[in-house]
């Protein structure tokens, strides 16, 4: 094989024609010494070149590129596709051992052999070449597209864009560069820094102080480092705890801390009392001026911005309610309180020490005279207006006023007593489960606030002053029973009203505290939460109405259950009810599907939305029960109609024609002669639509001046009307805001030069994070400022 | 105990010094101001009439010239010099500010077809029709020498028909046959750039991405180059031929052309396929057009003799200008500081405008200049209004001008009758209906 690229090339050369072969013949010759012999030897060989046999072994050529050798000499075109390869050129290299760099070079060539195509024409190359180019511009462009769109949104644009901030000098910086001028700046400076006492930012003594501890014993110095670490200690930890405390959001947690503090206080008051009445009478003096302040004051009252966003609430939400409730609960202790405490102080006076327990009942027995002997003082306690409100009616049953006073009295019995009272409930309760569960209720809550009474009465004993813990019981009495009328009423009113029916008549302290209850309730919604009672019953019948198409079987008990209680609640439900069903007063209307946008599932079942629509119409009756909106709009028709029908014109004046003057009688003939008559009124558009005005005078010269199409950009016509509905001028709007909505859209200054937008300053690395840090350090001010731009932010 | 009274701070109605204007407590109370919008529609009513009352755009002309004025340039770093060039070959370099001609320079035998002045500020390149470039010196010559020569002149092969400057560098494009990129060290072009076109009659530098050129040629096309490249970027083939092209100095995208055929084309160079605005009014064909610095609006001149004001977004113009001694506009220019318009025209004369015609020139006092946003922005909230957009949009145009209007109004109408007609009978789908802008654009070839 070693001769294989010389066979092969020879082989090539027989081929060709004759002057070729002897060409390369020459070169070979070149190469070789021109011996005879030798020279015979070669043509011998080429001559037998055919028989490939004598070849083998024999001969040795060496075969040596030649520069001179023309190409197309070993053109393989036309010679029956018998290509060179490169495997025929070098193959001789398989054998040998040596030059293995070189073979796996060409091994790996040959691995990816490919023949390179043509070039392209050249408008095809360029077209590719420019279609590339293009692309990249465009993506470089692109770069641009959200600035762009920022700037054309833009609410304002201030040119140049690109301005210089400008930023004040912060503190810091001006200390950092400061240099004392003046003596006296130069005398401070050097208080302040020079001298050893001034603080120093890294440590934690000052120079004198670490100058007296050098000079202190050792012991001492550790001692005294040691109290100072402990009292820093102990200053954060006060001052980490209170953080922490007023962290706490829970109302409840503050109101008991507040109350713990206020316990606390009168604690120490009294006990100042003992040990020195003038500080005590003047601690009394202060608390006094407190509740002065809170008599003055709504505080507490349901006027401040939060109560009437709660009433607004109250309907829905029981929280809420409650909230207000405690509020003014909460207004009523304070006001009351300071009865009490007058009360107390005077019994003080007058008494001294006697026994407490007396005395907390003396005070109380007062408090209770005065209370219903001033029945105008507004500041009343909310269980005593019922008598105010009793008063007011026509026929004020006796019992009642007393009622309030006589369960007072009651709970202050001996404890057999009430325990008898639930006995007898409890039988009584027997018949029915519902009624029991609700006297236990009542009855248990009122046992639980005597337990806590007789708890606190033990403490009496332990030397507080009564009067006030007894006032305060009695109020959380009150709260109790409001707390269970309240539940009652969550229960539902058939329960009630149940309930109600199978008490006994005799028994005349219960019903008393259950209508004092009941009754109170009515009052509180009346004064608090606007709430009437005689809606909220309508609309439980309407829904119970809804719900249960026999509900007229329980009406019958319902004026039996209130016709002893309350006849004015009654008249009102009467009245209620005429509104119900006044015959002259309504429309028939029939409900009307294709206006609604809602969709309608009148088809799909009809009589759930029959009962709907008859429960609708109740309730915007009850909802406009007192407003006569019928007869109101038959009323406006019928003046529209006057108004629009043409007048008689008078063209009569006295005295001419005739003798005129005081006196004069003027014939009745000449003045109808001058009366012109008016033309028959136009029949109306609206004539024959009771439920309809249509007003027919409309101002034919306004059509000018008004839009005819929706310009574009808006998205309806309530749109485009509220744009110009706002205005923009100083007489509507702060002049803030009138510069704020006047702004130009795009602000120049005279005679300063705009340059393009350029590349580098929008594109600047780290930009946006610079800008931010500006606009941290001054209020981001400059941050509008330097991008020249104002956002849509509205 | 807090007790409320009523008080008042001395500073909330006092005044600091005497010659302070009263603080009136006003109370806003809209019961006591009834009827705002229709109080704020008479305001807006009477501040639209007011408006063209005052609209006074001719701020001065510059007389001088004894030819017709063919080209401008401004001056990238003084608000108060401006550059003419003429069809004499005269270069007359002004001073807004006195009005008055400061040099004159005999530059060119023939037009001088181009002029801009380099961002060094020290000199100014032209071209003429004798074929040269020339350089000449900002600075003017001192008492002692008179005669004006060229800092550098280049010849030329062919005529070159305009030039334009590299926003930073130290080169420059001229076109003619080729678009060739000149640096001002070398007499030989850098680069030359064709596309099988032999004559461009514009070249433009994009402000903002500095290395992108377009150019305007007379085959109806225009071409987007990239400096950086050794070939074109993308050719564009309207229905006729674009005499200007500016770029949007805001927005690197965007270049609206002034065309032969009455209208305005604004593109984005990311989609040529179709203008993304037409302006249409003007009544012939638009021979220039300049951007305001602020981007949003163009200034163009046609050869109707008038100069129309568009804002880039609408597709008509808010202002017309014209005098009855105007002649074709040939060159047209936005002042960089936004507030003045410079036109040439054929008869000689430079005119300044202003860009707002209403505009106050000079100083307003704060009280003025309140007044006046208000009352723009009165304009701008009732600008739907019947009455108040008849006294806006009213404006008085030569006779030819109206008539043009008018005539053109009615052949578009007829043709755009015809093609609803065509439509109407022919099969359903068979044809579809171009809108306007689809219709500019002939081919957009790679």
């Amino acid at each position: 094989m070693a001769d294989d690229p010389v066979r092969a090339l020879l082989q090539m050369n027989t081929d060709q024609t004759e002057e070729d072969d002897s060409a390369l013949v020459l070169s070979d010759e070149e190469v070789e010494s021109d011996s005879e012999g030798q020279h015979r030897n070669l043509l011998d060989a080429i001559t037998s070149l055919d028989k490939k046999s004598r070849i083998k072994g024999k001969v040795i050529q060496r075969s040596e590129p030649s520069l001179q050798v023309s190409p197309f000499d070993i053109s393989s075109g036309d010679n029956g596709g018998s290509r060179v390869h490169l495997n025929d050129l070098v193959g001789s290299l398989r054998n040998t051992n040596q030059f293995s760099k070189v073979k796996t070079q060409i091994r790996k060539m040959q691995g990816r052999q490919k023949v390179m195509e043509a070039p392209l024409v050249k408008p095809q190359a360029q077209r590719i070449e420019r279609s590339l180019a293009y692309k990249a511009a465009k993506k470089e462009v692109s770069r641009w597209t959200p600035i762009v769109r920022q700037n054309r949104q833009a609410a304002q644009l201030v040119f140049p864009l690109h301005q210089e901030p400008v930023s004040l000098p912060t503190t810091d910086s001006m200390v950092k560069t400061f240099k004392p001028s003046t003596d006296l700046e130069r005398e401070i400076f050097e208080v302040l820094h020079g001298s050893k006492f001034a603080e120093r930012r890294d440590h934690e003594l000052t120079e004198a102080e670490e100058e007296a501890l050098r000079a202190m014993s050792l012991d001492e110095a550790f001692s005294r480092r040691k109290e100072l670490q402990k009292m820093r200690a102990l200053q954060s930890y006060y001052a980490a705890k209170c953080a922490r405390e007023k962290k706490i959001k829970s109302k409840k947690y503050h109101r008991i801390k507040k109350r713990s503090r206020v316990q606390a206080e009168k604690l120490a008051i009294e006990e100042l009392h003992k040990t020195n009445p003038e500080l005590a009478q003047e601690e009394i003096r202060k608390a006094e001026k407190l509740h002065a302040e809170e008599r003055a004051s709504l505080r507490h009252r349901n006027t401040g911005k939060w109560a009437r966003s709660k009433m607004v609430m109250a309907k829905f939400d029981d929280e809420a309610r409650q909230a207000v409730q405690e509020q003014l609960d909460k207004s009523r202790e304070l006001t009351n309180q300071i009865r009490a405490l007058q009360q107390d102080s005077s019994s003080d006076e007058d008494q001294g020490e006697e026994e407490e327990e007396e005395n907390g009942k003396d005070g109380e027995a007062v408090t209770m005279e005065t209370v219903v002997d001033d029945d105008k003082n507004p500041w009343m306690k909310s269980a005593l207006k019922i008598n105010s409100k009793s008063n007011q009616k026509d026929d004020p049953p006796v019992q009642e006023e007393e009622q309030p006073k006589t369960d007072d009295n009651d709970d202050e019995k001996p404890e057999e007593e009430t325990t008898e009272e639930n006995g007898t409930t409890e039988q009584q309760s027997l018949k029915d489960n519902k009624e029991s569960k609700e006297q236990k209720e009542v009855i248990t809550a009122e046992n639980v606030a005597k337990k806590k009474r007789r708890r606190r009465s033990k403490k009496k004993k332990e030397g507080e002053n009564g009067a006030e813990e007894e006032k305060g019981d009695w109020s959380e009495v009150l709260k109790e029973e409001k707390k269970t009328g309240k539940k009652r009423k969550r229960r539902g009113k058939k329960t009630e009203v149940d309930a109600k029916k199978s008490r006994p008549d005799g028994d005349v302290m219960e019903r008393g505290t259950d209508e004092a209850g009941e009754v109170q309730d009515f009052d509180d919604d009346e004064t608090m939460l606007e709430e009437g009672l005689e809606r909220r019953k309508t609309l439980e019948e309407v829904e119970s109405a809804a719900k249960r198409p026999d509900t007229k079987t329980n009406s019958p008990q319902r004026p039996k259950a209130d016709s002893p209680t309350n006849p004015s609640l009654q008249k009102q439900r009467e009245i209620v009810k005429e509104v119900h069903i006044n015959p002259d007063k309504f429309f028939t209307i029939q409900p009307s599907k294709l206006r609604s946008s809602v969709p309608t599932y009148l088809d799909v079942d009809d009589n759930i939305d029959m009962i709907d629509f008859d429960q609708q119409r109740e309730n915007i009756e009850e909802a406009f029960a007192n407003d006569d909106v019928v007869s109101e709009f038959v009323e406006e028709k019928r003046k529209a109609e006057e108004a629009g029908k043409p007048k008689d014109i008078d063209l009569f004046m006295p005295g001419w024609g005739n003798w005129g003057g005081v006196g004069v009688k003027v014939d009745p003939k000449k003045r109808t002669r001058f009366r012109k008559k008016a033309p028959p009124p136009k029949p109306r558009l609206d004539w024959g639509l009771h439920h309809v005005i249509i007003n027919e005078d409309k101002d034919e010269k306004l059509k000018t001046h008004q839009v005819r199409q929706l310009p574009k950009g808006f998205g309806s016509v309530t749109e485009f009307e509220r744009s110009i509905r706002a205005p923009l001028g100083k007489d509507w709007n702060t002049p803030s805001a009138v510069a704020k909505l006047t702004e130009p859209k795009v602000v120049t200054r005279a005679g300063t030069i705009i340059q393009p937008i350029s590349g580098e300053e929008t594109f600047k690395k780290g930009k946006a994070k610079k800008m931010d840090m500006e606009g941290m350090d001054e209020g981001g001010k400059t941050d509008r400022r330097n991008r020249g731009r104002r956002d849509n932010k509205k | 105990m807090k007790i409320k009274v009523l008080s008042r701070n001395p500073d909330d109605y006092g005044r600091e010094t005497k010659r302070d204007i009263q603080r009136l407590p006003r109370n806003y109370d809209p019961a006591l101001h009834p009827f705002e919008a229709a109080r704020e529609y008479t305001r807006a009513l009477n501040a639209t009439k007011l408006e063209r009352v005052f609209a006074k755009p001719f701020v001065g002309a510059l007389d001088g010239h004894r030819d017709g004025v063919n080209c401008m340039a401004k001056h990238p770093g003084s608000l108060s010099t401006l550059l003419t060039g003429a069809c004499d070959g005269e270069i007359k370099i002004w001073n807004l500010g006195s009005r008055d001609c400061r040099r004159t320079i005999q530059a060119h035998t023939g037009f001088v077809r181009g002029m801009c002045v380099t961002p060094d500020h020290g000199n100014v390149l032209s071209i003429g029709d004798d074929k040269t470039i020339k350089m000449w010196s900002l600075t003017s010559p001192e008492a002692g020498e008179e005669e004006e020569e060229p800092v550098q002149t280049i010849l030329g092969k062919s005529i070159f028909t305009g030039i334009d400057h590299h926003w930073k560098d130290a080169t420059f494009a001229t076109c003619g046959q080729t678009v060739d990129i000149w640096d001002h060290a070398r007499a030989e072009p850098l680069r030359s750039f064709s596309w099988g076109v032999d004559s461009l009659n514009c070249v433009r530098f994009n402000p903002i991405e500095k290395h992108y050129l377009a150019s305007c040629a007379a085959d109806r096309s225009i071409i987007l180059y990239d400096t950086r490249g050794s070939s074109p970027l993308r050719k564009v083939i309207l229905n006729m031929r674009s005499n200007v092209l500016a770029w949007n100095p805001m927005e690197a995208f965007v270049f609206t052309v002034a065309n032969e055929d009455h209208n305005l084309y604004s593109f984005d160079i990311r989609r040529l396929t179709s203008p993304f605005n037409i302006h249409m009014d003007h009544v012939n064909a638009v021979l220039d057009l300049d951007y305001s610095p602020t981007g949003r609006e163009f200034v163009s001149g046609s050869f109707d003799k008038t100069i129309r004001i568009f804002p880039l977004e609408k597709g008509r113009s808010r202002e017309v200008y014209h005098t009855k001694r105007m002649q074709r506009v040939f060159c047209i220019k936005w002042s960089l500081d936004n507030k003045y318009i410079l036109s040439g025209s054929d008869e000689t004369n430079v005119r300044i405008w202003k860009a707002k015609a209403a505009e106050k020139i000079g100083k307003l006092t704060p009280r003025e200049e309140s007044a006046l946003t208000y009352s723009d922005k009165l304009k701008e909230k009732f600008q739907h209004h019947p009455q108040v957009r008849r006294i806006a949009r009213h404006r008085h145009v030569p006779k030819e001008v109206y008539h043009l209007t008018r005539q053109t109004r009615i052949m578009k109408d007829s043709r755009r009758r015809k093609e609803e007609n065509r439509i109407r009978h022919s099969k359903p789908g068979s044809i579809k209906k171009k809108r306007e802008r689809e219709k500019v654009v002939v081919a957009e070839q790679e």
